[in-house]
């Protein structure tokens, strides 16, 4: 297997039911991605990240095209890629430890319970948790239960980690400190990342390549933004970087054009279209 | 004397022997015609900042003034946007603000009220939705609304607390030039809440970190000396604009920082901190009591 051609995503197209015949929400979608990469998706509201997302994890299959990581296609759900959605869903009457087991005893089905506790524990220290691992989901802040999100995410071992809006619904300093929680657990396990985010700052300070969708429907790759930022990444050194602030401007003008052009070439229906995401939460949810 | 003064004010909720106390020891003062934005954590006491402003509740100790008189409840010279727009559902957009009007303008009739009301409804540039009910309406056109709503009274403050904390990125770039362009045509004094750093920044005369929980006081002010109108784009090439922003957020993730290992030190059950995965490896971590 190639290591550039880890992830492979050929000509992907996924059309949605709606009142009027099928809505092409992602036309023509093609991104190849390297192994240890971190990659984002960046787009408006309903332009249909969260769809390619979903269809990478297996959740949700294609209308036409094929998506290949390590050299297999992707036809269902599996434990070599890890979903992180905007909500943990932690099961609330488990501790946070408790909650990372669970997804252990999937992941390692030969291993003992202490095992599991140790490896659980490790990770919980890793997010800063090593206080509260003891503590219910309802004793958590919303950037802890995300925090635990992380840790039971990468505790999996996965191959690749999809992660969907992780910190869509922290404020935006609680998701800077999660921004560096993810990039310190990155670095000690080299995970492919393949992040679905709209924040711009997010998506220059955590990925080597931006890639920015077009504006739906028929949604597909408008640019990719190579980040050369070196690593490790320091949120001092970069947020003084002058390259730093050309590569968010950069960002910022390609999303206004789409949205001028959102406004003046579609019918509000079109632009985000929530039939869509329905079939995409229920398989979710399952 | 400053317009808005708060000296030494401390607030905590519960009981006495299980008190969670929020705000400790904040001093402010805001001059009049002066945008002010405090920038913190959700959770760190931004709202009960704004509610002992706004009169809602009372502080510990400490004391609240506005124009040099004590804050003893809510009044009309101060105006508050929440971040839930808090509209009547059966009332369309200009009843919403008339309603708001009736209750302050008593002397004026029927229709100089309604006049009044409709001038505030085009300054948000909602005239042509002025008879939608508010679930006809984006969640950007309600929060128009709730800020018309606050401006018809003609305050001397407006608290605007995370006015813009539910919208989508695009719409709230949108409103924020709206939120400029109304400040220098009214010259109002306004405290922004936010916990977008940026958005403090592109507002504001001032801007001030609010450090995290609990026991939350604020931080150095910065005085954004950056002409107006400010156009996100070229604040982004600004040496000033970025100095600020790498000052505030600095400071506020320090500040988490610092409480974190607080609360990690009072914690006896805490796991041990890992430096390496093999260090790890080779000590297992003593989670041994965890069983209910």
């Amino acid at each position: 297997m190639n290591h550039k051609k880890f992830l492979e995503i050929w000509n992907l197209s996924k059309a949605f039911p709606g009142p009027q015949g099928d809505v092409p929400v992602v036309e023509g979608f093609n991104l190849t991605v390297a192994e240890g990469e971190i990659i984002s998706l960046i787009g408006h509201s309903g332009c249909g990240k969260s769809t390619v997302l979903s269809i990478v994890a297996g959740l949700t299959g294609p209308t036409e095209g094929t998506v290949i990581m390590g050299g297999k296609e992707v036809t269902e759900p599996g434990t070599d890629r890890g979903v992180v959605f905007q909500a943990p869903c932690l099961f609330h009457w488990m501790t946070a430890l408790e909650n990372v087991v669970l997804g252990l005893e999937q992941a390692m089905p030969k291993a003992s319970q202490a095992e599991r506790r140790e490896k659980a524990g490790y990770y919980l220290s890793r997010v800063g948790l090593a206080d509260a691992w003891h503590k219910k989901p309802s004793e958590l802040s919303a950037g802890m239960r995300q925090r635990v999100g992380l840790a039971r995410a990468f505790a999996l071992s996965p191959r690749m980690l999809l992660l969907d809006e992780p910190f869509g619904m922290l404020d935006s300093i609680t998701r800077c400190e999660l921004q560096d929680v993810l990039l310190q657990l990155w670095r000690e396990d080299k995970k492919t990342l393949l992040l679905v985010t709209h924040d711009v700052d997010e998506s220059v300070f955590l990925s080597d390549r931006v890639v920015m969708m077009t504006s739906g429907p028929r949604a597909c790759v408008g640019e990719i933004m190579d980040v050369t930022l070196p690593r490790p990444r320091e949120r001092h050194t970069v947020l003084d970087d002058p390259q730093f602030y050309d590569l968010r401007e950069r960002l910022i003008g390609f999303l206004e054009g789409q949205a001028d052009h959102a406004a003046t070439a579609l019918p509000p229906a079109a632009a985000a279209p929530p039939s869509a995401r329905g079939p995409v939460r229920k398989l979710s949810a399952a | 004397m400053a317009f808005i003064e708060l000296s030494g004010v401390c607030k905590g909720y519960g009981r006495p022997d299980q008190r969670t106390h929020v705000l400790e020891d904040v001093n402010l003062s805001i001059e009049k015609g002066e945008l002010v934005s405090i920038v913190g954590y959700s959770g760190a006491g931004k709202t009960t900042l704004v509610s002992l402003l706004a009169g809602l509740i009372m502080p510990d100790k400490g004391e609240v003034k506005v124009d040099g008189k004590r804050v003893t409840g809510p009044g009309p010279e101060r105006g508050v946007v929440f971040q839930n727009y808090s509209l009547l559902p059966w009332l369309s957009v200009l009843e919403n603000v008339q309603l708001a009007v009736d209750q302050v303008f008593t002397k004026l009739s029927t229709s100089e009220r309604r006049a009044h009301a409709m001038k505030f409804v085009e300054m948000v540039n909602l005239g042509p939705a002025a008879g939608k009910r508010p679930r006809e309406l984006s969640g950007g056109m309600r929060q128009r609304v709730s800020v018309a709503r606050a401006l018809a009274i003609e305050p001397e403050v407006l608290l605007l607390d995370e006015p813009f904390g539910a919208l989508d990125a695009l719409t709230r770039g949108v409103l924020q030039g709206e939120l400029q362009r109304i400040s220098q045509e009214s010259g109002k004094t306004m405290l922004l809440i936010t916990n977008d750093v940026d958005e403090g920044i592109l507002l504001s005369d001032r801007i001030i970190p609010l450090g995290a929980g609990p026991r939350a006081s604020l931080g150095p002010a910065t005085s954004v000396d950056i002409e107006r109108p400010r156009a996100r784009k070229a604040l982004n090439h600004d040496p000033r604009f970025r100095a600020i922003r790498l000052s505030v957020l600095e400071y506020l993730l320090e500040s988490g920082k610092t409480k974190r290992a607080e609360r990690d030190a009072r914690d006896p059950k805490a796991l041990p901190q890992p430096e390496t995965k093999h260090q790890a490896a080779s000590e297992p971590v003593q989670i041994a009591e965890v069983n209910p």
